[in-house]
């Protein structure tokens, strides 16, 4: 199998979509009783096999070992030995938050810790067993390597799980310089192809053969003992390894105790399950989205265009046209629907591990009937939302920690409602707890305020006397999202669309002799090709040599085949989903905006004109 | 008690391991040097033959009760000696 | 332009404001609100009027510089300096003006036609102009004043 970035971007996507999928499943099967719990126990066992698989055969062996633990526990769950209360699913909850978090970083997830989560399951692992399973964890079986120069220690349950998926557990022997090095192959690289047919659960490499620097020893050797497991046979395994059968030690007979007492082999799916990603479908939304975005921005300008020239904009040609330019915009919205009530799900976990954490039992409820939201505008409320709802718990905690005769805590409970009204969504949050005798307090909403305006909505607060204090947020139902990268020049925020976007040149890589001027404008040389300099910012009037070479980074931007590059005083690339608002008409026919938005920390940022600034590049001649 | 840093400097690798090693075996049998500390900056791979250097160099320490520490290792370099468990015998640290 | 004021009911309350030295008026009614927010953003390329664009609450505002606008030369920016957020034309705008004075409670058939001239200002921005004791306030026609002037 070529193994490729593409391949690692599809592990990564599916493995999001499982991982989501096993947190909803989680939670719901701590609110389930034991009986239906078992099916969902199931699908769960077997989702988080597939990823321990996938990772397995990529060489992400930290990744492996932690859904190893996850499976363990998820398989004593399964079988009745375990049962899922709240503090196990919150141990279960934060091993697999770990797991995310490694395949985020997924390059560096081999030096990432895991020995917190390891630890935590291990623990109910063995906890949960009856003594004589028990020992099993704690049971070390000692195998000897051929020669008996050293042995491998491995707690017997970790081998069981091994064998209860159907797997032989062999010995490999190898010798770095006779098979790897004379070969031509790194160590590393070496390493990788041995994972992908199985799983390297110890290795010895013996140091003493090597010798000391004063020894000049005329036969190199480094001798190198895989303990390893795999579903192939001996021979499909010597064939693949490319090592000869009298190096492959079969451990049947020496672990046959082992395989005698195999438990109930639960299923798993084919070794990797790559699902046919959705990779290529997102990549194909954005740009359905992007080229939306662009058509809009067209249409836009020739509007104004012909308002300058007092044309008449009644005509059937540009209704026309702005009739496809809704379609697609409906469409776009389509690609990113989603249902409001899954959309907003993350919420009711959030309200979980908050009052987990601060011993405030807390429920959310979401009642949304069939409304549907725009994925990328549910994704970036969260986060407000939630900050919102944590302001009302702690208000609501406060008010009854205050009443003298509170004997029980009350759970809070935090309903969520989403209703439409004319062209708007209306998010309600209140709580069930409300009681005339409360005095309520009105919550601080400055920063969420700020995050969701940045969303083109609103969010305000009212009493009411039925319900006490309830926050509202309204959105538009349609909008402009681009997707693009937040850059500062002089001071100003813009937004560079990401489809015209090539490259990013650090300033510390450019030399004095890749930047030359030329009349009135300033070029700098990209792989063998002059490009010319295009100022944006108009806020400097004279620029020159030295303003260049004091942008951070030049970005290389390309519409059409004009390319042109655009100095920023930013350094890191900060990639950003915005909704755009429309400029306004008293910016007049020379505005080199064409749209503007707000930002999460209420500035306004500008989109610039991408196309008016290559057709300004296109006018420059380069000799 | 005597320490030294060495930096290759490049990838260690079978043409050029043996001039390292001399060099190396220099330090610790003529210059006496205890403590030695290999820093891995610029380097970024290392093949069998260059493993080789590094557990050489760890026995021969080893026999004078010295010490050998590699720091500045690339992530990927890192990785392999972890799963070669070479971290059990000498100190590695990332770059 | 007298059409208009004869067909207004009688009474009205003006809103009245200094723009450099001219003290003028606006129907309090066309006025959503009145800010002193100056964090606003200059927009490049924009003309000169335009001095940029303010986030109000969610909404990204444009501010013209009614003094620009009318041709009255510049006064000294102060602290005194307010927005007067008016809708127009399907969005908001801000009316960057000098200084808010009192409300007025005016009459309309007391509001005489604006001379060809006001104060060096062209009359065509006025509606009218209104006499008090302490001075005249010339009412300002919003819409002529935020009116594209850059069609050839």
């Amino acid at each position: 199998m070529l193994i490729n970035l593409d391949t690692h971007n599809i592990f990564v996507e599916d493995t999001k979509r499982y991982l989501d999928e096993i947190e909803k499943d989680l939670i719901t099967l701590e609110n389930m009783g034991a009986d239906i719990a078992k099916p969902f126990a199931e699908k769960l066992f077997r989702s988080v096999q597939v990823i321990k698989s996938s990772a397995g055969l990529l060489g992400f062996s930290n990744i492996k070992e932690l859904s190893q633990k996850l499976e363990n526990v998820l398989g004593l769950i399964s079988n009745g030995e375990l049962d899922p209360n709240p503090e196990i699913v919150n141990i279960l909850l934060l091993g697999f938050d770990r797991v995310f978090q490694l395949i985020e970083n997924l390059h560096k997830s081999n030096d990432m810790e895991i020995d917190e989560q390891s630890v935590m399951l291990t623990g109910l692992t063995s906890a949960v067993l009856p003594d004589e399973k028990k020992k099993s964890v704690t049971q070390i079986r000692v195998i000897h390597i051929p020669s008996d120069k050293h042995t491998f220690q491995i707690s017997e349950f970790n081998l069981l799980q091994v064998i209860n998926q159907g797997k032989n557990i062999y010995i490999l022997e190898y010798d770095l310089i006779h098979d790897v090095q004379m070969k031509k192959i790194t160590p590393l690289n070496f390493v990788r192809f041995v994972q992908q047919h199985g799983e390297m659960i110890d290795s010895f490499l013996d140091i003493y053969s090597v010798g000391t620097l004063e020894e000049k020893t005329s036969e190199h050797k480094m001798p190198y003992f895989i303990l390893f497991a795999s579903s192939l046979d001996k021979e499909e395994l010597s064939n693949e390894l490319d090592l000869e059968s009298n190096k492959i030690h079969d451990l049947k007979n020496e672990l046959k105790d082992l395989i005698k007492t195999q438990g109930k082999v639960y299923s798993s799916n084919s070794e990797c399950n790559f699902i046919e990603s959705n990779v290529l479908d997102q990549n194909k939304k954005k740009i359905l989205s992007d080229l939306t975005n662009e058509f809009s921005f067209a249409y836009d300008s020739l509007v104004s265009e012909m308002l300058e020239k007092k044309d008449s904009i009644n005509s059937i040609t540009l209704n026309r046209i702005g009739m496809v330019l809704s379609s697609l915009k409906k469409q776009v919205n389509i690609e990113y629907s989603v249902k409001a009530s899954d959309a907003l799900w993350k919420l009711v976990r959030k309200v979980r591990d908050y009052g987990y954490k601060n011993n405030i039992p807390s429920k959310l409820e979401i009642e949304s009937s069939d409304i549907n939201m725009d994925k990328r505008i549910t994704c970036q409320l969260i986060e407000p939302i939630s900050n919102l709802i944590i302001k009302m718990i702690d208000s609501i905690n406060k008010l009854q920690n205050n009443r003298h005769d509170a004997k029980i805590k009350d759970s809070i409970q935090i309903i969520i409602q989403i209703i439409e009204e004319d062209k708007d969504i209306i998010i309600k949050i209140y709580s069930k707890n409300y009681s005339f005798n409360n005095e309520d307090i009105l919550l601080d909403l400055t920063e969420e305020q700020k995050q969701i305006n940045a969303l083109n909505a609103n969010c305000s607060q009212e009493q009411s006397a039925e319900k006490g204090v309830v926050l509202k947020v309204k959105l538009k139902q349609a909008y402009s999202i681009l997707d693009g990268y937040n850059v500062k020049i002089d001071n100003q925020d813009y937004i560079f669309p990401k489809t015209y976007i090539k490259e990013w040149i650090l300033n510390t890589e450019i030399s004095d002799d890749i930047i030359k001027q030329v009349d009135q404008n300033f070029i700098i040389l990209v792989q063998e090709k002059w490009i010319p300099f295009i100022d944006i910012s108009s806020k400097i009037d004279i620029k020159d040599f030295q303003y260049f070479l004091n942008k951070k980074t030049i970005v290389i931007c390309e519409v059409g085949y004009i390319k042109f590059a655009i100095g920023i005083d930013s350094s890191k690339q900060s990639e950003i989903s915005v909704v755009l608002q429309p400029i306004s008409k008293h910016l007049g026919k020379d505005s080199t905006i064409i749209a503007n938005c707000l930002l999460t920390d209420g500035k306004i940022a500008f989109i610039p004109d991408m196309g008016y600034f290559a057709y300004q590049a296109s006018k420059i001649k380069i000799t | 008690m005597s320490k030294k840093t060495v930096k290759p400097g490049k990838d260690i690798v079978a043409s050029m391991v043996s001039e390292l090693k001399k060099e190396l075996q220099d330090m610790i049998v003529e210059e006496g040097v205890t403590e030695l500390e290999i820093d891995l900056e610029g380097v970024e791979m290392v093949d069998s033959v260059g493993l080789g250097a590094f557990i050489a160099t760890h026995n021969t320490l080893s026999q004078k009760n010295g010490k050998l520490t590699v720091i500045n290792a690339s992530d990927d370099i890192f990785s392999l000696f972890r799963t070669m468990r070479l971290d059990q015998h000498f100190e590695i640290h990332q770059g | 332009m007298s059409r208009k004021i004869s067909e207004k009911n009688d009474k009205v309350d003006l809103a009245t404001f200094y723009v450099s030295e001219a003290l003028c008026g606006m129907d309090i009614l066309k006025i959503q609100e009145i800010n002193k927010n100056m964090e606003i953003t200059p927009v490049p390329n924009s003309p000169d009027f335009v001095v940029g664009v303010l986030n109000m609450r969610g909404r990204i505002v444009t501010i013209i510089d009614v003094c620009k606008k009318l041709g009255l030369p510049k006064a000294e920016a102060t602290n005194k300096r307010r927005n007067i957020i008016v809708y127009s034309q399907n969005e908001y705008i801000g009316m960057l003006v000098d200084r808010v004075a009192e409300v007025v409670h005016a009459e309309w058939n007391k509001v005489t036609p604006p001379p060809s001239n006001v104060r060096g200002v062209q009359g065509k921005y006025f509606e009218g102009v209104y006499k008090t004791e302490d001075g005249l306030i010339a009412i300002l026609d919003m819409e002529e004043v935020l009116k594209d002037e850059s069609a050839a």
